[in-house]
């Protein structure tokens, strides 16, 4: 069957079987950001988005896609830039199998805030989908919270990141916590 | 995973339905969210991918409910979660059941449709649904409550194109115990008040399908042995062992939720009372 997807904003069409999966197809077209971790539809790492929400590449059929729009890390090299360098400032990466499935969720969190600061419980609910096996929660929470402009009560008093007049869940989002340029941008391809 | 033979996109509910007349072994897709754990191969599958069935309607007439929300079997649960509407309708319940099925981007892929037709024991969704009383519509059966769905023997032959839930008011609770946050849920409860005090209680993954909890009757404000007769008559629900758990301890849990749930939702009928 004849699939046209507009992936990463170009068009690309391919003849497929009926059970191949989206997460196959995006393999066999060069996009090696988006891995299969786990084989039972729930670690993440196949996460990319299918019309702009996150969805589990490895759960949908590719002949489902047929006529959408397809986003993966590799169309996204800019706008997750900042959030990159925020994981690996805080020591999130460790092996980093698991980051581009981390960062399309993240970026698509973000953009349903829509400006609003979220709660701790709700980062980890949006987030409860995605598994590192390294078990690196706690460094990328710091990371995801510095990144979405969280207030970080553990902050030395007047440090970037403090605590500030941001309410947690109603107050709009404060200007971008500055990141130190980065010695090196993590890769996504491992 | 599971192999397709032939994919067909539908031009219509009825062409579906006519497939699945046609070949035993044809299948309607749902999310296709558990499609690759499955094995062995689907010689026909039918998509109803553009059908109009991912909306979700508010409906002013319905023949049974009066006021309800008419969900198309396409709507994903990611959309049951933030629909503010049926957040309204139901107390909240629905956006609480579905919050721990696996993850966001899991969510955005299953669908109302694939967990009410494939009829899981573990499915929250149906354990909710179940409490609130809804309906569903298919093409051959037509409409039927979804607890007789729920009990009919052997494989769906008919189409699923909607689930209806009444729209209100209500005051709700749902309880489940999960060995791992997103895993399935090894035992689940809901309880529904609904208007004039009916109350409706459900306990779903026991494993088996969801089952209503019948017996004596619970007052608006339940006594504490009609909340311990409900419990006694969760407790004598049919239930069994798995990887999960065994049948002794969802026994056991089930009792303790089906309280927990009673109490909670009572709660909240009495913060709500004249307006439920």
């Amino acid at each position: 069957m004849n699939v046209t997807v507009t992936l990463n904003g170009a068009p690309v069409t391919d003849d497929v079987t009926p059970d191949t999966t989206l997460y196959e197809f995006l393999r066999a077209h060069g996009c090696k950001s988006v891995k299969c971790g786990c084989e039972t539809t729930n670690c993440g790492l196949c996460t990319v988005w299918l019309d702009d929400a996150p969805v589990l590449s490895c759960a949908v059929l590719a002949v489902r896609a047929d006529g959408r729009s397809v986003t993966t890390l590799e169309g996204l090299q800019d706008q997750s830039a900042r959030l990159a360098r925020c994981l690996a400032e805080q020591g999130a990466e460790q092996c980093g199998f698991c980051s581009p499935g981390l960062v399309m969720n993240v970026l698509a969190f973000e953009r349903e805030l829509a400006g609003r600061v979220p709660a701790d419980e709700e980062i980890r609910r949006f987030l409860a989908g995605n598994l590192c096996r390294c078990t690196g929660y706690m460094s990328q929470m710091r990371a995801i919270k510095r990144y979405l402009g969280c207030p970080d009560p553990g902050a030395w008093p007047g440090a970037a990141g403090a605590s500030g007049p941001a309410a947690a869940g109603t107050a709009a989002r404060p200007a971008p916590v500055p990141v130190a340029p980065a010695k090196e941008v993590p890769t996504h391809e491992r | 995973m599971l192999s397709i033979g032939r994919y067909v996109r539908a031009g219509s509910v009825r062409e579906a339905y006519e497939l699945v007349q046609k070949n035993r072994r044809a299948c309607v897709l749902g999310g296709g969210a558990w499609l690759r754990l499955g094995s062995g191969t689907i010689p026909v599958a039918i998509d109803l991918a553009g059908l109009g069935l991912d909306a979700i309607e508010e409906v002013a007439d319905d023949p049974v409910f009066g006021r309800a929300l008419r969900l198309g079997a396409y709507v994903t649960l990611r959309r049951v979660e933030t629909d503010q509407r049926l957040a309204a309708a139901t107390d909240g319940l629905l956006a609480r059941a579905v919050r721990d099925i696996v993850g966001v981007q899991f969510r955005n892929v299953a669908t109302v449709g694939g967990s009410v037709a494939g009829r899981f024991g573990f499915s929250d969704v149906c354990c909710a649904l179940l409490a609130l009383g809804a309906h569903v519509e298919l093409v051959g059966a037509g409409r039927l409550p979804l607890e007789a769905f729920l009990a009919q023997p052997g494989r769906v032959r008919d189409v699923l194109t909607h689930v209806v839930v009444p729209a209100g008011p209500v005051a709700a609770s749902y309880q489940a115990v999960r060995n791992q946050s997103t895993d399935f849920p090894v035992l689940s409860t809901c309880a529904v008040c609904g208007e004039a005090g009916a109350w409706r209680v459900a306990v779903g993954a026991r494993p088996g399908r969801p089952r209503l909890v019948t017996g004596g009757a619970l007052s608006p404000q339940p006594a504490p042995a009609e909340v311990d007769a409900a419990c006694a008559a969760a407790q004598a629900l049919p239930f069994s062992g798995n990887m999960w758990a065994s049948e002794r301890y969802r026994r056991h849990v089930a009792g303790v939720l089906v309280r927990r749930a009673i109490e909670k939702a009572a709660s909240a009928a009495a913060a709500k009372g004249e307006s439920l």
